[in-house]
């Protein structure tokens, strides 16, 4: 072959990945995001909750709060940003369905091919609906890496079974939706969908506001529902503050831990301002 | 005496030695960057690519698979998807792309040089375009990077047995599509 990598871009490539790699280190990860799931709040969007719904015909399902985004997920060919229209929270992706959805009756380890998509899919949006108890594994990763949903006996039945839900990105390394059950019995849609990201806010402070988990990364005020039911931001350094998420390695989390058990903290809930309190915001201990 | 295998280093930048990312960067650069080529990739863009290939190797940092100690084929099989998504996203601006004027210089020097003289690469070019996701990344690894069977199964957490009869139903289904050119000649 004749060609050979110029030698400055690629000593210039270099740089910049250690430089990369020494900024988002390889520790600490799976501690944050573990003990970012005992949050007894929700947070607003994150391109999976039912607020993601709004922007489509669906019937928003009750979601449960058992689905964490895994690691290391595919990344979605995203359209540009948009600026959220009125009654969009900034930072929540825009939501339009494509195609059909598909049903499949789950009671045994599932395979469904996600290869024929139409070409503007971002994402797989897949619903869970138990018929039983028992817990299911869902996602996208053969591997297994892939987020879990349980449901206990007194969930199933009532009048408003709770789903589960959540988009999967897609990109070239994804082909199909695995389905693990253990004990669960119950129907999956998938529902192939394009998320177009709105734009975060910017406040007359200057300060950024929205959804967490977008594109854009995290911004300085995080949109969270206050236990009033009212839709408003906490300061993104105390939410992870609060949360552990400034822990740095597995011994400093033993000992926040130990510390924190059984507390309950309570951060304010502001208007976009950041300075207008609407309300609070409640996180459980470990 | 020092290890000096890929997982070593690997190791090494995890505990924090981010230079060592550079022995990676400098030990298997070459390789990745002729695999974009071989994919068509014109060489400032399969630059460009194989610089996307190494961060979304720390990207995906938790799911890599080392065969025989070596980061080359989880590297290639990486390779191979982000190519696919820039393809992926050049098809998705075609239209407007189409409706411009073309550029003046012949685009795809790729093309221009390795096609020329190799008949073979071009039939597998055309039988990954056709291929399922699934199948094309275990033809990139056989077919244009001759890993052999096992190393490419390992590489993509697949059984050999399993990785032996996607490539063979794979040959069926496309001879019709490029003739008899061999497609899965690999180490095995």
């Amino acid at each position: 072959m004749a060609a050979d990598f110029t030698p400055e871009r690629s000593q210039a490539i270099e740089q910049a990945l250690i430089e990369h790699v020494s900024r988002h280190p390889g520790r600490g990860r799976h501690v944050s995001r573990t003990i970012a799931l005992l949050v007894s709040g929700a947070l607003v969007g994150a391109g999976a909750t039912a607020s993601a719904f709004a922007a489509t015909d669906t019937t928003p399902p009750a979601v449960t709060g058992a689905t964490a985004a895994p690691q290391g997920e595919p990344t979605p060919d995203l359209p540009d940003a948009v600026v959220a229209p009125a009654g969009v929270t900034p930072g929540t992706p825009l939501v339009s369905a494509l195609a059909d959805p598909l049903a499949v009756t789950v009671a045994a380890d599932t395979v469904v091919p996600l290869t024929e998509r139409p070409d503007e899919a971002t994402h797989a949006r897949v619903i869970v609906s138990p018929t039983g108890t028992g817990s299911l594994s869902f996602g996208t990763d053969p591997g297994g890496n892939n987020p879990s949903a349980a449901w206990s006996p007194s969930e199933i039945g009532g009048d408003l079974t709770p789903a589960a839900s959540y988009d999967f990105p897609l990109d070239a390394s994804v082909d199909a939706l695995y389905l693990v059950p253990s004990g669960f019995t119950g129907t999956v849609t998938v529902q192939f969908v394009t998320h177009v990201p709105t734009r975060l806010g910017v406040n007359p402070s200057g300060q950024t506001f929205g959804t967490s988990g977008g594109p854009q990364g995290e911004p300085d005020l995080i949109a969270v529902i206050a236990t009033n039911g009212r839709t408003g931001y906490v300061s993104q350094e105390s939410l992870e503050t609060a949360s552990g998420g400034h822990v740095a390695d597995p011994e400093e989390a033993l000992a926040w831990q130990e510390e924190n058990a059984g507390t309950t903290i309570v951060l304010p809930v502001y208007e976009s301002d950041g300075t207008t309190p609407i309300g609070e915001f409640q996180l459980d201990g470990p | 005496m020092t290890d000096d295998s890929d997982e070593a280093v690997w190791q090494r930048v995890l505990s924090g030695d981010a230079s060592a990312y550079g022995t990676i960067w400098r030990r298997h650069r070459d390789r990745v960057f002729r695999h974009h080529l071989a994919c068509g990739t014109p060489a400032p863009d399969a630059e460009d690519l194989t610089a996307t290939t190494f961060l979304e190797l720390w990207r995906r940092r938790d799911d890599v698979r080392f065969v025989d100690h070596s980061l080359l084929p989880w590297l290639i099989v990486t390779a191979h998807n982000v190519s696919r998504n820039a393809a992926r996203a050049r098809r998705r601006y075609h239209r407007f792309l189409a409706a411009l004027p073309p550029p003046a210089e012949i685009p795809d020097h790729a093309d221009g040089v390795t096609d020329a003289h190799d008949e073979r690469l071009r039939a597998v070019r055309e039988a990954l375009a056709a291929a399922r996701p699934a199948d094309a990344r275990l033809l990139a690894m056989t077919a244009l990077e001759g890993f052999t069977v096992r190393e490419s199964a390992a590489a993509l957490g697949l059984s050999e047995s399993a990785a032996k009869m996607r490539l063979s139903r794979l040959r069926s289904s496309l001879r019709a599509l490029i003739g008899e050119q061999p497609l899965t000649e690999g180490g095995s």
